[in-house]
């Protein structure tokens, strides 16, 4: 019984978004996946195509805690994770938190910003706490950031490089909207306005549970095999500059799991992986071919289902 | 019809006919020997029961089964004067095993009648090794797996409690024969295994109770020509020859000499045993070149090793005695093989010191009657005193002559059987010649003896096998001359052709006289038989030379082969365990690794799906997931959605959710009704 409320409240949550985001139903579930899965989402994309709306959506929707940073080349990591600033009334040094302190991190552009700071948030993604003056202090549960990016090729950022990509778990384009999607948004109000119309949909620890949920999603040995065939096929075809890593492996399987749930099954099929993949591998391989742009349907297309 | 609302009753446990049906197959083999009522009974027993699990008739209370087994076993003991022992305990053991079917209560009797039964099986072997009886028995222990696995999964069914009544379709019969099956071909590797390495002994593992051997069929070791009235036409295989040579020796020099009779009471030939003087240096002079020969005796119980004359090697274990005739150290109870070198064209050495009286006496005459009389004045007509081999000849001549028959229904001779059928009744088969020969000789005071065995031999095309059937039994007579020794006369060969009653008599009496076929046609039928009938003996004949005829030898000689010269016993069960020990491993390895039955299982089935689905056209990528294939079907037929969508839904969950033997049952079912088109 709780698999199907879950299931349903999923349902309701992306049918929700769906209103807000138009036309990119396959992206706001991928979005979602990566919540489920506990791990950061990087979206890549030109401005404008509503990656902030997207962050913001989700973070109403699950009823969490939303902010934003702009990062910049000037940026400092301090701006990112918070100051301790001298309080002479009190004669002690008081924590200032940073941005960071929330349960959703909107980090936009963040290949503007130098390594320096890049590294000060990615390390915090990845520990979920922040280390200041020798004191540490645990981020808010859950904690998820969704990292936009410019496609490098435009002048003044900072690549992220493969070590650091490897720690968002996702990795997605929008894209433009199509013909009708895009109609329609132009037909409508402001989305911004519908946003603050939006309720909560889930309680307190519900997401906490949905997330739990996915680690007990089952993974067969036949599906083990399919995940092995892919990661070697990565490894040994020659198509890439280099394999994926067994870090790769776990998310490829973790993210599958979570597709699983949202499909209301407790199992996962070799379509869960495909349906993932491409987000999973996006940002990690990097074909030899510079003709190729999707790394994915290299492997889809190569890899049989054992 | 009734019988037929009956099965259809869902009460009706197809379990029990699969076991009734291997308890069938295992008592049927032993019916050749037990006592025709037990058979009858047993049988009784079984359709009583088969009549019980279709509802027909009730079955006995408590009391009447005792006073069954009672009857029972005093029958037994009627029968055999026993209870133990071979035969009276087998028979015991299969006439209890049937009653025991009236005592099921419970599972565990099932079972502890399925083991009874696979113990019978054993049993079966102890009177019959043949590949008939074997392959029976395979089907037997199938039955009875069968059996056993249904009640097994009947009791766990029952066992269990399921809390959630899951959609289990009922389980089938027909797969519980085809775990069987598997079962049984999983344990082919081990019983090849232990067949080859387990190690062999000389002599019997264990001892078999003497009863054991008693009705084996053959020659006697006495002759009572006329007693007899029909000669039995008995084709089992008495042995096999294997030439070294590609020709075998001319007919007429096949004969294999049995016991050698030289008592004569008037009525009876014997072969007093106080003969068997083994002759160390026995003195010949070859003429020829020898001939090798292995021989593939089957067990007959007696001494006998047949030869052909005169064998210059003797097999292990075995005398040579005066009467020319190699002998075995010990009865021949199991297949026995020997190989041989003779020498067909021989000169025997013309003085023998052997005491010749023995080879001329005649039975004491008695007043009463006057045995011989005729006889006697025959032969003085017929005697050439000068030249004994004139003598011989002239009573040859005689036999051609004057109107005898050779029949295989001769008449019954009674008082005076040699003047009777000398001068009376003049028709009758070998042994009348011979014996009758051979007292005409000793009348003409030239020592003379009887001797039976085997004469000719068919040679299978096949296999190039020569077989000696039981119908090949034959006597002769051999007579003393100075100068030249024993010489065999077959006075059967002497009758003309015309005088046999029987075709193939007449084939096989004339080929020793080198006289052509033709004159015989065969018809087309009979020719095909005979194909058959040679393609099953060289079947037989492999059987008993590779798998009964396996003993220590060939062990060694197989290891020689291999390169392992010497070979102990405790080296053998050394290399046993070993291998059984690898094969057990490989096996748990196939058995635990992922690639599982149930991965394999559904794995092939859903290939099947997808044969029938390219079969229409439509192929699976390989790289392409079954739901995105099920959706791509299901656009290009929708017709058959449903099932397509069903047989994908379980695939997905055998192969990536739980796998369940009931969900396989169901998906099986599905792919196999799929019918496209």
């Amino acid at each position: 019984m709780n698999k199907n409320n879950h299931y349903d409240q999923l349902n309701h949550i992306i049918d929700v978004a769906n209103t807000i985001i138009l036309g990119k139903d396959h992206k706001i579930r991928l979005a979602l996946t990566c919540i489920l899965a506990k791990g950061h989402l990087l979206i890549e994309d030109l401005p404008g195509v509503g990656k902030t709306t997207l962050a913001h959506t989700f973070a109403q929707l699950l009823g969490l805690e939303f902010s934003r940073i702009q990062f910049t080349s000037d940026m400092l990591p301090a701006d990112v994770l918070g100051i301790s600033v001298f309080e002479q009334a009190a004669n002690k040094f008081t924590f200032h938190p940073g941005p960071i302190f929330c349960n959703v991190l909107l980090a936009d552009e963040i290949n503007r910003a130098t390594p320096k700071t890049q590294s000060a948030l990615l390390e915090a993604m990845e520990e979920k706490q922040v280390t200041l003056d020798g004191k540490t202090r645990n981020l808010p549960e859950p904690f998820f950031v969704i990292a936009t990016q410019n496609p490098s090729e435009q002048i003044g950022t900072f690549p992220l490089p493969e070590s650091q990509l490897d720690r968002f778990l996702m990795s997605i384009s929008l894209g433009y909207p199509d013909a009708t999607a895009e109609r329609q948004l132009l037909a409508a109000n402001d989305r911004r306005e519908a946003l603050n119309e939006i309720t909560a949909c889930l309680q307190d620890n519900q997401l906490h549970q949905m997330q739990d949920q996915v680690q007990h999603i089952k993974t067969s040995d036949a599906l083990l095999d399919y995940v092995q065939a892919l990661l070697s096929y990565s490894r040994e075809s020659g198509l890439f500059a280099y394999g994926l890593s067994p870090r790769a492996g776990l998310a490829l399987l973790h993210v599958s799991k979570a597709w699983a749930l949202l499909s209301d099954r407790d199992y996962v099929i070799p379509e869960d992986v495909q349906a993932v993949l491409p987000s999973v591998v996006r940002h990690r391989l990097q074909p030899i071919d510079p003709a190729v742009s999707k790394p994915a349907a290299l492997l889809l297309k190569d890899v049989v289902i054992p | 019809m009734i019988l037929l609302n009956k099965l259809q009753n869902p009460k009706v446990k197809p379990a029990a006919f699969i076991l009734l049906a291997g308890l069938l197959l295992v008592c049927v083999p032993h019916f050749s020997h037990l006592p025709i009522w037990l058979s009858l009974v047993m049988l009784s027993l079984l359709v009583w029961r088969s009549c019980y699990e279709l509802q027909l008739c009730p079955i006995p209370g408590k009391a009447i089964l005792f006073i069954l087994t009672v009857m029972l076993i005093t029958g037994i003991v009627f029968s055999y004067h026993t209870i133990i022992g071979r035969n009276a305990g087998s028979a015991m053991l299969l006439g209890l095993l049937c009653l025991k079917l009236f005592e099921i209560k419970s599972y565990r009797d099932v079972f502890v009648i399925i083991n009874l039964a696979l113990f019978s099986i054993v049993i079966n072997f102890l009177f019959n090794q043949s590949i008939i009886v074997a392959v029976t028995m395979i089907f037997a222990v199938l039955f009875l797996f069968t059996a056993l696995i249904s009640y097994q999964h009947n009791y766990k069914k029952l066992s269990e409690i399921q809390p959630v009544p899951i959609p289990v379709i009922k389980s089938n019969e027909k797969n519980h024969f085809s775990l069987a099956f598997k079962m049984l071909v999983q344990a082919i590797p081990f019983a090849i295994i232990l067949f080859i390495l387990f190690p062999r002994v000389d002599g019997p593992l264990w001892g078999l109770p003497e009863d054991a051997f008693s009705a084996q069929t053959g020659l006697s070791d006495n002759m009572s020509p006329g007693r007899i009235s029909k000669l039995s036409n008995n084709t089992s295989v008495a042995f096999r020859v294997k030439f070294d040579s590609v020709t075998p020796p001319p007919p007429d020099k096949l004969y294999w000499r049995g016991p050698v009779m030289w008592n004569f009471d008037g009525y009876n030939w014997t072969a007093p045993s106080n003969e068997r003087l083994a002759m160390h240096n026995f003195q010949f002079t070859a003429l020829g070149d020898k001939t090798r020969y292995t021989i593939t005796l089957q067990p007959h119980n007696k001494y006998w090793l047949f030869a052909l004359d005169i064998p210059a090697t003797l097999p292990p274990n075995s005398i040579f005695s005066a009467d020319m005739q190699v002998l075995s150290r010990s009865r021949v109870q199991k297949l026995k093989q020997y190989t041989l070198d003779s020498y067909t064209k021989y000169q025997l050495p013309a003085i023998n010191r052997l005491p010749m009286d023995q080879y001329l006496k005649l039975p004491a005459n008695k007043p009463s009657n006057q045995q011989l009389s005729k006889s006697r004045d025959l032969i003085s007509q017929l005697k050439d005193h000068s030249n004994p081999q004139n003598t011989v000849n002239n009573v040859l001549n005689y036999f051609a002559t004057q109107n005898f028959y050779y029949s295989r229904q001769p008449p019954l001779l009674y008082d005076n059987p040699v003047d009777e059928f000398l001068f009376e009744t003049k028709r009758g088969y070998c042994e009348h010649y011979a014996s009758s020969f051979t007292v005409l000789m000793r009348l003409a005071e030239i020592p003379a003896r009887v001797v039976t065995g085997y004469q000719g031999g068919e040679i299978n095309p096949i296999d190039q096998f020569m077989t000696l059937r039981q119908s090949d039994a034959h006597a002769w007579s051999e007579v003393f001359i100075k100068d030249k020794g024993w010489i065999r006369i077959d006075p059967t060969a002497a009758i003309p052709p015309g005088n046999i009653e029987n075709t193939e008599d007449a084939l096989r009496i004339n080929s020793t006289q080198k006289k052509p076929d033709k004159l015989f046609k065969k018809s087309w039928l009979t020719e095909q038989i005979k194909q058959v009938r040679f393609a099953w003996d060289a079947v037989n004949n492999r059987w008993n030379q590779w798998v009964l005829g396996y003993n220590n030898k060939q062990q060694k000689a197989l290891f020689t082969a291999l390169g392992i010269k010497e070979i102990s016993w405790q080296g053998l069960s050394q290399l046993l365990f070993s291998f059984l020990a690898v094969l057990t491993a490989i096996l748990a390895y196939i058995v635990f690794s992922n690639k599982t039955k149930e991965s394999t299982d559904t794995q092939r089935y859903y290939a099947k799906f997808l044969r029938k689905m390219a079969k229409h056209g439509l192929d699976k990528e390989a790289t392409e997931g079954a739901i995105n294939f099920a959706e791509r079907a299901a656009i290009r037929f929708p017709q058959y959605k449903s099932s397509i969508d069903k047989i994908t839904t379980l695939y997905q969950q055998l192969r990536y959710d739980k796998f369940s033997d009931e969900k396989l049952l169901l998906f099986q079912k599905f792919v196999n009704s799929f019918k496209p088109g």
